[in-house]
């Protein structure tokens, strides 16, 4: 499937340093995060998975090692990015939904305020960043649309730049309006049920916001022919509301809120207005809207700014891009070859560190020319190439002396221990062991890491060959359309606040206008987590990672809480990693699913590979300790207690609890094996000579309940 | 209580200083009557930290756990909370020992107590003795100076270094 | 349908727990009233907030019950004179309007109170201590709920110093005893609570209660703060002692796969009130009140496909219910199903049930 990937964690390694010696936490793992998927993390305790989430956070403990590895997001390496990058990724980009409520809200800031200040911030930020990607890339099409030969590219680009301002401040006028309709409906709804329940103490505050809404709803496109009617219902309610309060009787009101509800839900259903494309009629044709109905509108609109704009747009713009990818293939050439001609100085067995970073040096210079600056979807490898080599050469090097050290350190240590011993009493500290850095790895890692660089241009220009010009332009011109609308959206304070209010309601908190001033420790901690919850979707992120958030809640909160980030994550195409231990979740969320143990991958799948064909014994061993509705039985637990992972295992590191372990297990690592394109295990019982082991009773019988269900339903 | 330590604090040391030199130093000694100062307001502080302490440690669920095993309210003071609050509580009462060296050295120097009718040399007189002659001798100020700061120094390490061993990493209080 | 003529161990009457006075009361327990039979397993369930930990610790005697009484083995322990209280009040109201025939019925009733509160206070007070130290509770938090300045040894000890035992050698071999129990070494017996791991600490916790010889546990949410493969551990320790040592348990949880594995028979609370009560299997097949449905479609259940499709039913209860003319009560729908609900709603219920 040629779907985007978001986030591409390869080999990655990472281990603490403790008192006690050097903790092995994640030991090579690598898993692919797809745009508008989420993978879940599956494990105990001490697995792994949270230093993982922290890695791509880069929120890794100070005495944490990145052993190697590289986590690829667009054009950056999060192992090697700087603190100050990384201060716009995060909470823009990607957020993270902690697990402990208590610890992620400010206690002295009202819970409003801190939504709302990041929505400001981020805003303000956005708007920012917009407007240069914007003009950057308008640059970038322009000097190449001139040097492949297209006339006049400037005047091109002012019109679109112009009407494209238009038609985001009329894209953000409909969504407004329609927003406050939608919720002046959703009001009224409450209220007559309030009403109908005579529960009417809070009425009166849920009434004017009502009227204010409702207000702001009327607009051209939504609420207008019946405009008059609605303003005349909101008189009359604010009339009736001041002597209902005194008497307590609110059924005349209910009947204007009845007519009212009834004009809302009207509005809301009309078609949406393609605000694109009017915004261009009205830029360049007439200057106010033709009174017709809103589709034969669109059509109009459409058919204009097609005809007249969009397509002679495209194909001078398709003439640039194409320039731009052949000049850039030439610099991929030349670069591959210059690579080639740098690669023996690498290959060598005794490398020479000047002549290494000459090399390196020239190659940089070489690769950085490959940037095409009309791309979408960033290339990531060439963009870390500088920082990979770097960081290769130095680690090579940089072993030497490293190790030296150590080795010196460590028979000093012994020295020290052996005198204490031969005193007669053993000392009850321990020697911590040499911690030596791979000179024969950090030398393949250099020599792999131009090769993989050369394999990669070619793939990219074999690509370039049959490469559809069209949808690439296609792609930019969209991409153009958001940075402007982002660049114009801007967020004032009340419609922050609205946006805050609405949030909070959509997250499950309900009298959301009397909560939004209060303190967080007047929450409770389901409460508080999801404000957490709340804070963290105001960026709009790309990546959303949860941590556990619904370990400390009760099983209704944690429906609402995966509901809600399942919705989020189709309206707003997130790509979510979610940790936990707990299956339940992991069948409603997951679309993927990583199973660790002791720092490593055992198992990868798809949902239905892993629920309805577990192949690890550690995931059937999970599966079994999970009672559903139907489990008499007593429950398989997993004996003993996860491995040191200061002295990791030698083998499997599973083996000690494996009922079903084999010799082998306690000798090599099993390596991945693949049982299908999307299924992968890492266990000795799948290699072709292993013993036939059947799945415990447990799992095979729930699987038949399951496919019986589903072969009832289908 | 708690109203009552509240208004106590609020009364200022030298105050109470100075009317028990007042009234008591012709009767019991101007040493003995500032014992007596130092006495009736040291504990204030103490009793709104330990006050603080037990609160804390009073909602704790093991707490609730003896008290379902039966505890009487007597065992739950003395072998859960006090252990639990010693740390803070002992810490506290040493690092009060450099403050009253200095209320001392205070009220010797301004003359408000005057120790030398009792026998005792006092650092604060001794500094003030100095003060006239800083310009000829300054070794006179230097000296008594020197002493009271590492006096000082020393019991604040102290302190610290017990705060530090009561620390929850080497008995595990609270993770 | 099982006969149960097992003798009732624990009675609960009409408990309401208030916090707080006048306007700002908070009915975090409000007329409760459920049996749990010598030997079984009984289920408390429901969302954070809904007063089932309350519950649990009222009977306990942690809190003073405002109103309602608790039974064990046939003598009361917690009495709350909150319901003799307003009572009184509304007939002192009454008496200055009435006939002096309905004035001396008024009295002979006030009289009577007047003896019920009296008893019910000493009830209260007196209860005896070796009845009441016969419910032993487990906690939620494994890590607030063990003093981190004991060792396991002391923790586990504790009670059975409190009740006065000297012998150094008896208390020693009664923790080994335990700690072998529970599934522990004795070797853990002298390290602190700090070096273990959830579960491990979980079954400290069991082992104090267990060491005290208890006739019933209240199991405050046990499994809620540990890793689901360790729950499994726990789970069934918690089934072996319930079978070894024939106790009784009230198991408070809001994890409803869990309690239906483990629980005989199952209570559904909803913000103080108990909504439903039946057996376990009963519960599950014919869930009647609207909160229990909802809850229901709420588990999440090992299988993405019926999870993918699955749409949660939501509870909103000024929508599902007409309270304005009727107080609901709690009436019993099948033998041993008990649900509450209005008069009309409760015809419906029959219906339902005689249709599926």
């Amino acid at each position: 499937m040629a779907e985007e990937k978001k986030l591409e964690v390869k080999d990655l390694r990472i281990s603490f340093t403790t008192a006690n010696g050097k903790v092995q936490a994640v030991r090579d793992i690598s898993f692919d995060l797809y745009k508008g998927e989420t993978l879940a993390i599956v494990g105990e305790s001490g697995s792994g998975k949270s230093v993982t989430s922290r890695a791509i956070m880069g929120i890794l403990a100070g005495n944490a090692i990145k052993e190697g590895g590289k986590i690829l997001y667009g054009d950056k390496d999060l192992m090697k990015t700087s603190e100050d990058e990384f201060h716009r990724i995060r909470g823009d980009k990607i957020a993270m939904v902690f697990q402990d409520p208590l610890s992620s809200l400010n206690p002295i800031m009202r819970v409003g305020q801190q939504l709302t200040e990041a929505m400001l911030l981020k805003n303000k930020t956005s708007r920012r960043e917009s407007k240069v990607a914007m003009n950057r890339l308008f640059k970038a099409l322009d000097e190449n649309m001139t040097a492949a030969g297209v006339a006049d590219a400037k005047t091109d680009l002012e019109k679109f730049k112009k009407f494209g301002i238009r038609h985001s401040k009329l894209e953000s006028e409909y969504t407004a309006a329609l927003d406050y309709a939608k919720q002046a409906q959703a009001e009224a709804e409450s209220v007559i049920i309030h009403i109908e329940n005579k529960a009417v103490d809070k009425l009166s505050q849920d009434i004017t916001d009502f009227c204010q809404a409702a207000k702001k709803s009327v607009s051209h496109f939504v609420v207008r022919d019946r405009a008059a009617e609605l303003e005349a219902l909101l008189g009359d309610i604010k009339s009736k509301t001041a002597e209902a309060k005194k008497s307590k009787d609110y059924s005349a009101v209910l009947e204007d809120f009845k007519k009212a509800k009834s004009i809302l839900d009207e509005a809301v259903s009309f078609d949406a207005p393609n605000t694109f494309t009017l915004g261009y009629y009205l830029t360049f044709d007439e200057d106010k809207i033709p009174d017709m109905p809103v589709a034969e509108l669109n059509e109009l609109t459409h058919d204009k700014t097609e005809n007249e704009f969009m397509n002679p747009f495209m194909r001078r713009a398709e003439k640039g891009v194409r320039y731009s990818s052949e000049k850039t293939d030439a610099a991929r050439r030349e670069a591959i070859s210059i690579l080639k001609a740098e690669l023996p100085v690498f290959e060598k067995a005794e490398p020479d560190r000047k002549e290494c970073e000459a090399a390196a040096k020239k190659m940089k210079a070489a690769v950085i020319k490959c940037l095409d600056p009309l791309e979408v979807i960033k290339d990531s490898e060439t963009h870390t190439f500088e920082s990979s080599i770097d960081y290769a050469v130095d680690l090579y090097f940089g072993g030497f002396k490293k190790n030296a050290k150590e080795e010196k350190r460590f028979t000093k240590a012994t020295e020290k221990h052996e005198k204490a011993s031969r005193g007669g009493k053993t000392p009850d500290w321990e020697v911590i062991p040499a911690s030596y850095i791979n000179l024969e790895a950090a030398h393949q890692d250099m020599v792999d890491t131009v090769k993989d660089m050369i394999a990669h241009f070619e793939a990219q220009i074999e690509a370039n060959k049959n490469a559809d010009f069209a949808q690439r332009t296609l792609d930019i011109v969209d991409n153009l359309k958001e940075q402007e609308q982002n660049s114009v959206y801007r967020i004032t304070k009340s419609v922050a606040r609205e946006k805050a209010i609405k949030l909070m309601e959509s997250v499950g908190i309900d009298e959301p206008r009397r909560r939004f001033r209060q303190y967080p420790f007047e929450f409770s901690g389901g409460m508080r987590q999801r404000i957490v919850i709340a804070i963290a979707l105001t960026a709009n992120p790309d990546i959303l990672i949860c941590d556990e958030p619904t370990t400390a809640l009760d099983v209704t909160i944690q429906a609402q809480i995966l509901e809600l980030i399942n919705n989020l994550k189709r309206e707003r195409d997130l790509s979510v990693i979610f940790i936990t231990h707990d299956l339940g979740v992991v069948a409603n969320m997951a679309d993927r699913i990583a199973v660790m143990y002791a720092g490593k991958i055992v198992e990868y799948g798809t949902a239905a590979d892993i629920f309805y064909d577990p192949a690890h014994p550690y995931t059937w061993a999970l599966l079994s300790s999970v009672p559903d509705l139907d489990t008499k039985e007593k429950l398989q637990s997993i004996p003993g207690t996860p491995p040191n992972m200061i002295y990791p295992p030698k083998g499997d590191a599973f083996a000690d609890r494996n009922v079903n372990a084999l010799v082998i297990d306690f000798e090599m690592q099993p390596p991945m094996f693949k049982i299908s394109d999307t299924h992968y295990a890492a266990t000795w019982l799948l290699h072709p000579d292993a013993p036939k082991i059947e799945r415990p009773k447990i799992i095979t019988e729930r699987i038949e309940r399951m496919q019986k269900k589903r072969g009832e339903t289908k | 209580m708690e109203r009552i330590t509240d208004i106590l604090i609020s009364i200022p040391f030298i105050v109470v200083a100075t009317l028990f030199q007042m009234h008591l130093a012709d009767k019991v000694g101007s040493f003995v009557s500032l014992l007596f100062a130092f006495i009736t307001t040291g504990w204030i502080g103490i009793a709104s930290r330990v006050r603080t302490q037990f609160y804390r440690f009073k909602g704790q669920e093991y707490i609730l756990a003896a008290r379902t095993l039966g505890a009487s309210d007597g065992r739950l003071i003395f072998r859960h909370i006090l252990p639990n609050s010693l740390g803070t509580i002992i810490t506290g009462t040493v690092l009060i020992i450099p403050g009253v060296i200095f209320s001392e050295a205070n009220l010797s120097f301004l003359g408000i107590v005057n120790l030398e009718t009792s026998g005792i040399t006092s650092v604060g007189t001794l500094l003030s003795g100095g003060q006239s002659y800083l310009s000829k001798f300054p070794h006179m100020i230097f000296f008594p100076a020197l002493f009271i700061s590492l006096l000082e120094i020393s019991f604040n390490l102290f302190g610290n270094g017990l705060r530090d061993a009561f620390n929850p990493s080497l008995r595990g209080a609270d993770e | 349908m099982s006969e149960d003529n097992r003798e009732v161990l624990l009675k609960v009457e009409h408990l309401s727990m208030y916090f707080g006075k006048g306007n700002f009361v908070k009915k975090a327990v409000n007329d409760v009233s459920f049996d749990i039979k010598k030997g079984e397993v009984f289920g408390l369930v429901g969302e954070s907030g809904c007063g089932k930990t309350t519950t649990g610790r009222t009977i306990i005697r942690l809190y003073d019950a405002t109103s309602g009484s608790v039974y064990f083995k046939g003598q009361r322990i917690v009495a709350g004179i909150g319901s003799y209280v307003s009572e009184l009040k509304a007939l002192r109201a009454e008496r200055k309007t009435a006939d002096p025939a309905r004035q001396a019925k008024i009295d002979e009733r006030v009289t009577e109170l007047r003896a019920e509160i009296a008893k019910a206070k000493h009830d209260h007070k007196h209860a005896k201590k070796d009845l009441v130290t016969k419910i032993q509770m487990i906690y939620q938090d494994p890590i607030s709920s063990l003093d981190p300045r004991m060792t396991v040894k002391e923790i586990i000890a504790e009670g059975l110093k409190i009740q006065g035992v000297r012998d150094k050698k008896l208390i020693e071999q009664k923790v080994f005893e335990m700690l072998e129990t529970v599934g522990l070494v004795a070797e853990h017996a002298t390290r602190y609570p700090h070096e273990f791991s959830g579960g491990q600490r979980q079954r400290i916790g069991i082992a104090r209660a267990i060491i005290m010889n208890p006739e019933m546990i209240i199991a405050d949410e046990p499994i809620s703060a540990l890793d689901v493969s360790i729950r499994a551990q726990v789970i069934n320790l918690l089934n072996d002692l319930c079978k070894k040592m024939g106790l009784t348990i009230l198991f408070i949880a809001h994890d409803l796969s869990v309690v239906k594995y483990f629980s005989d028979r199952i209570g559904v609370m909803y913000y103080g009130n108990m909504v439903e009560l039946a057996d376990s299997d009963e519960l599950f097949r014919h869930p009647l009140h609207p909160y229990t449905r909802s809850l229901l479609s709420a588990i999440p259940l090992p299988d993405p496909e019926t999870e993918k499709n699955r749409t949660r039913i939501r509870y909103n209860p000024l929508t599902d219910h007409e309270y304005t003319t009727e107080e609901p009560e709690f009436r019993e729908v099948l033998p041993g199903h008990f649900v509450r609900c209005t008069e009309k709603e409760f015809e419906q219920y029959k219906k339902q049930v005689a249709e599926s």
